[in-house]
């Protein structure tokens, strides 16, 4: 009788590691596919790095994003420099911080003029954890934008028509 | 009257042999009773552990099919973000939940 059990659980186990591998793989990117930011960091001691395509933004907007989560102090450090915030006074490193960057020019840099051309940066100082939105096309700037306000309605119950 | 003893010898003898004979068949009798009794007994037994056995594996591979019916739309709705992920050191959902922290403040 054990033995039906384990023939049992083993066809279960088999069942959902097939259904699991047949919808996680294609999932997983190639490199070449990854942002340039995820590539530089992703061997990068003391950083953990993610790279996240077609991250949703409500039902149809979406948007890549590369995911950089400091594992110590030294990483969080090295991605503060990498970032242009090294000497942010200690003050002023609270909640979450957003600026723009030029596409192509990492967590620093300045934003271009022209907006459009620009990625998001969003920095939390508290968890220690950096996201890059590549909003760097006057579509996904327009998406990005709307669902933020949308957001900001939601939250504040704003009635703004 | 000369010969009645020797016919009443005659007479228990056959009596005699009689018995011994009913006796035989009694035994005979008995001996296969019993053996029926056994086998009876014997084939209820098998085929009472037969449909333990069946119910026991109808059980188990039921058992398996729920736990299957239970955890399959858990995965299904796990796996069925539209999100294409590589993360290195970092699971590709803390990535995404750490995407939407961010924007959700």
């Amino acid at each position: 009788m054990k033995k039906h059990y384990i023939i049992a659980a083993l066809a279960l186990l088999l069942a959902l590691l097939g259904f699991a591998a047949w919808r996680l793989c294609p999932r997983t990117l190639p490199l070449e596919e990854c942002s340039d930011l995820y590539r530089r960091y992703a061997q990068v001691e003391g950083v953990d790095a993610a790279f996240v395509k077609d991250f949703p933004l409500g039902r149809d907007a979406k948007v890549d994003v590369t995911v950089l989560a400091a594992a110590d102090s030294a990483g969080w450090d090295s991605l503060l420099r990498d970032a242009n915030l090294a000497s942010l006074p200690d003050a002023n490193r609270r909640g979450i911080w957003t600026y723009y960057v030029q596409k192509d020019s990492g967590l620093g840099g300045n934003p271009d003029t022209a907006m459009l051309n620009n990625n998001t940066v969003a920095v939390d100082f508290v968890q220690k954890q950096i996201c890059l939105f590549h909003t760097s096309s006057a579509k996904d700037i327009n998406e990005f934008d709307a669902y933020m306000f949308h957001l900001m309605k939601k939250n504040t119950n704003l009635n703004i028509q | 009257m000369k010969d009645q003893p020797n016919t009443n010898r005659q007479e228990v003898d056959r009596i005699l042999s009689l018995l011994a004979e009913r006796e035989a068949q009694a035994s005979t009798l008995v001996q296969r009773n019993r053996d029926l009794a056994d086998r009876m007994t014997q084939g209820l037994g098998r085929w009472t552990f037969l449909r333990r056995r069946r119910q026991a594996i109808v059980r188990t591979y039921a058992t398996a099919a729920c736990l299957a019916l239970v955890f399959a739309p858990t995965l299904a709705v796990a796996v069925d973000q539209p999100i294409h992920a590589r993360s290195h050191n970092m699971a590709a959902s803390h990535a995404v939940g750490i995407a939407q922290n961010m924007l959700a403040v």
